[in-house]
């Protein structure tokens, strides 16, 4: 029970100090005015990407254990080789903020360790996990035509396939406490330079990880986490450009959000906007022009391997294609109704209460009492609308406060008017803590001890809460990390059709699935598959649109066992004595039949 | 960690309570009402938490539920 979880400690182990070897790349791109500590933050933010980003570029010639190891001992050699030691760098942080955060990451730990499980509604097992189990086993990245998700940007899922690679299936899961930490350090670390003192900037992290929202996109091997720390990382390095090399660093940092989730598409203009508006040394916007083409140029350029495999594979750099895209592209497994009907999912979702100015104008109260309605449960604390206005007030006078500002009403902005989902909002949320700490330290300054007590009941609040909201579902499983009995009540429990895949996992003669209803997840089979139907109505194969055409192709498809389920979405499709297939296993709602001879 | 720039916001803070404590220079009406002003904001964003997270819960409505019949 125990080899499991030692395996995936000492992976990820190895995948930071790798990580962190990659990172001292972009050591000389970054001002010199970063402390050694933020640049040791950037260098861990960046090196992750980088680290992603090689993998995914050699995962297409080669995704053998072997090559992944030869990646992995490339980084930690440079991390060898570097001068810089982030794990020396000494700080004193606030003893309760700092206790608050060491809680959280060590519940977060704890349940890292726990077995991936879930249905389709759980994108963890839905996609996350599935590409860096199918492009292991397969010993190469391609498309997966079943899952369109895994066609997203991927840069976070192939470290999560290096852990998986090593670490086994708990490695990804454990690797949220370190990129959970990086966001929350890469946020204190934009409160200092906005005036916060160390304690100051505690207090930052621990408003953020005590947000519900942010904490349960950020686990679970969920990718808006390590994200939102890029865009933050991003800006802090491009608010501060002055030199070409600055301006650089700051296009690598974007290209590497570019490169994980497509919203950084948008956000990329309003940030190189404000980082190119009134630079440090007083140019006018014309003369930054270049510089600000040069972020621009170089962010497209990191992210390009993920939307030039897209296009080359799959027909369209954006995949799934909106919709209007399938009308001027050739775009492969997703037919157009999909893609139309997938878009108006996504239109539905995220139009939180609307997108009029009087929605704009009650934007913030509906973001703190009801950001369950942007699909962000748990809710982001009181702190920021009761302290971040008297924030900006306070530091309007400080240059970099005032375009951090800037930028973070900008992203709010854009989100608004574009797709209202909490987790594409995680940097907006790290910004604002930053500048409720900074609200809640002027509101102190100005107001008596009534004020002070207000204060301490707001943050108590925020903290409260959001501790009991975080700590109820992540204490709840915690006995099945440390009781056998309980990991395998959770399995039953948490995973459809187990006993079907337990069997077939467990049967020699099983080497390749038919998986008939698009509801059963393909993660749960460890050896090879077929899904001719996506959960988001991917198509795999062009000529067969429902189960009996697959079913009379049955020796095309060299498979050895077919599912049949009876789910949420369908009731079983194989009929009975369909020749060529024996029923070798059933349980209630699923049938295990094996492929035998020709028919 | 060392910052190239000072925390400015200490400095804001200081020029504040000195041109508080000044009598030279009267402060201004915002800033003569604005710890009212912090005050008022903070204490409704609290009364607001708790009529928007606790008495439109579900346990609440379901508590005035119960003891309504």
């Amino acid at each position: 029970m125990w080899l499991p979880v030692l395996k995936a400690i000492a992976t990820n182990l190895v995948v930071i100090i790798s990580t962190f070897g990659f990172g001292t790349l972009l050591l000389r791109l970054l001002p010199d005015s970063f402390s050694r500590l933020t640049r040791s933050l950037c260098a861990l933010i960046g090196g992750f990407g980088i680290l992603g980003l090689l993998l995914f570029v050699v995962g297409y010639l080669s995704f053998m254990r072997w090559t992944i190891a030869v990646v992995l001992v490339a980084g930690v050699a440079l991390a060898i080789r570097s001068r810089l030691h982030p794990f020396g760098v000494r700080v004193r942080p606030g003893i309760i903020p700092a206790g608050i955060v060491a809680f959280v990451l060590t519940i977060t730990a704890l349940s890292g360790l726990l077995e991936p499980v879930g249905d389709w509604n759980i994108d963890t097992v839905a996609y996350h996990l599935v590409g860096p189990k199918v492009w292991l086993r397969d010993g190469m990245v391609r498309p997966i035509p079943d899952n369109m998700n895994t066609s997203y940007p991927s840069t976070v899922e192939m470290v999560f396939a290096s852990l998986y690679a090593f670490g086994g299936d708990r490695a990804p899961g454990l690797s949220a406490t370190w990129t959970l930490a990086f966001f929350l350090a890469i946020a204190a670390a934009v409160g200092r330079r906005c005036g916060l003192d160390i304690n100051g900037a505690c207090w930052v992290a621990a408003l953020i990880v005590t947000m519900p929202a942010v904490y349960h996109g950020s686990v679970g091997a969920f990718v808006d986490g390590i994200y939102a720390a890029f865009i933050l990382a991003a800006i802090r390095v491009g608010l501060d450009a002055t030199e070409r090399k600055h301006f650089v660093a700051f296009g690598i940092f974007f290209g590497l959000a570019m490169a994980t989730k497509y919203p950084a598409l948008l956000a990329l203009p309003a940030v190189v906007f404000c980082a190119a508006w009134r630079g440090e040394n007083g140019k006018t916007l014309r003369q930054m022009i270049p510089t600000a083409s040069l972020t621009v140029a170089v962010a497209c350029i990191v992210a390009s391997p993920i939307y030039l495999k897209n296009w080359i594979f799959l027909g369209s750099p954006l995949y799934p294609p909106p919709a209007w895209v399938t009308k001027l592209l050739h775009v492969k497994y997703f037919p157009a109704e999909a893609s139309r009907a997938f878009y108006q999912y996504n239109i539905e979702r995220g139009k939180g209460h609307g997108r009029g100015i009087l929605h704009l104008f009650t934007l913030p109260f509906n973001l703190t009492y009801h950001t369950a309605d942007f699909s962000g449960a748990g809710g982001i604390g009181l702190a920021p609308l009761a302290f971040a206005p008297f924030g900006v007030l306070a530091s309007w006078r400080e240059k970099f406060a005032r375009r951090l500002a800037l930028v973070a009403f900008l992203l709010l902005l854009l989100w608004f008017l574009t797709m209202q989902e909490s987790r594409y909002l995680f940097h907006f949320y790290a910004l604002s803590a930053v500048f409720a700490v900074l609200g809640w330290r002027y509101v102190l300054s100005v107001t008596g001890n009534r004020g002070r007590m207000l204060c301490a009941t707001v943050v108590a609040i925020s903290l409260g809460y959001g501790l009991f909201m975080i700590a109820k579902p992540q204490l709840a499983g915690l006995p099945a990390v440390f009781s056998a009995r309980r990991a395998e009540q959770r399995r039953e429990t948490h995973i459809p059709f187990v006993q079907s895949f337990d069997y077939l996992n467990h049967d020699p003669q099983f080497t390749k699935l038919l998986i008939l209803d698009r509801s059963v997840l393909a993660y749960y089979s460890d050896k090879d598959y077929v899904k001719p139907f996506g959960q988001w109505g991917e198509q795999v194969f062009r000529d067969a649109a429902t189960p009996a055409e697959i079913l009379v192709r049955l020796n095309e498809l060299h498979v050895s066992h077919v599912l049949d389920v009876q789910s949420t979405v369908s009731g079983f499709v194989v009929p009975t004595n369909y020749p060529g297939l024996v029923l070798e296993f059933e349980r209630p709602g699923q049938r295990v039949y094996k492929v035998v001879g020709n028919r | 960690m060392s910052q190239r720039k000072p925390a400015q916001l200490v400095e804001t803070m200081a020029k504040f309570s000195q041109q508080k404590a000044s009598d030279s220079e009267p402060p201004s009406q915002f800033k003569r009402y604005l710890p009212v002003l912090a005050e008022a904001w903070v204490l409704f964003t609290i009364v607001a938490f708790f009529v928007a997270r606790v008495l439109g819960s579900n346990v609440f409505k379901h508590f005035l539920r119960s003891v309504s019949h």
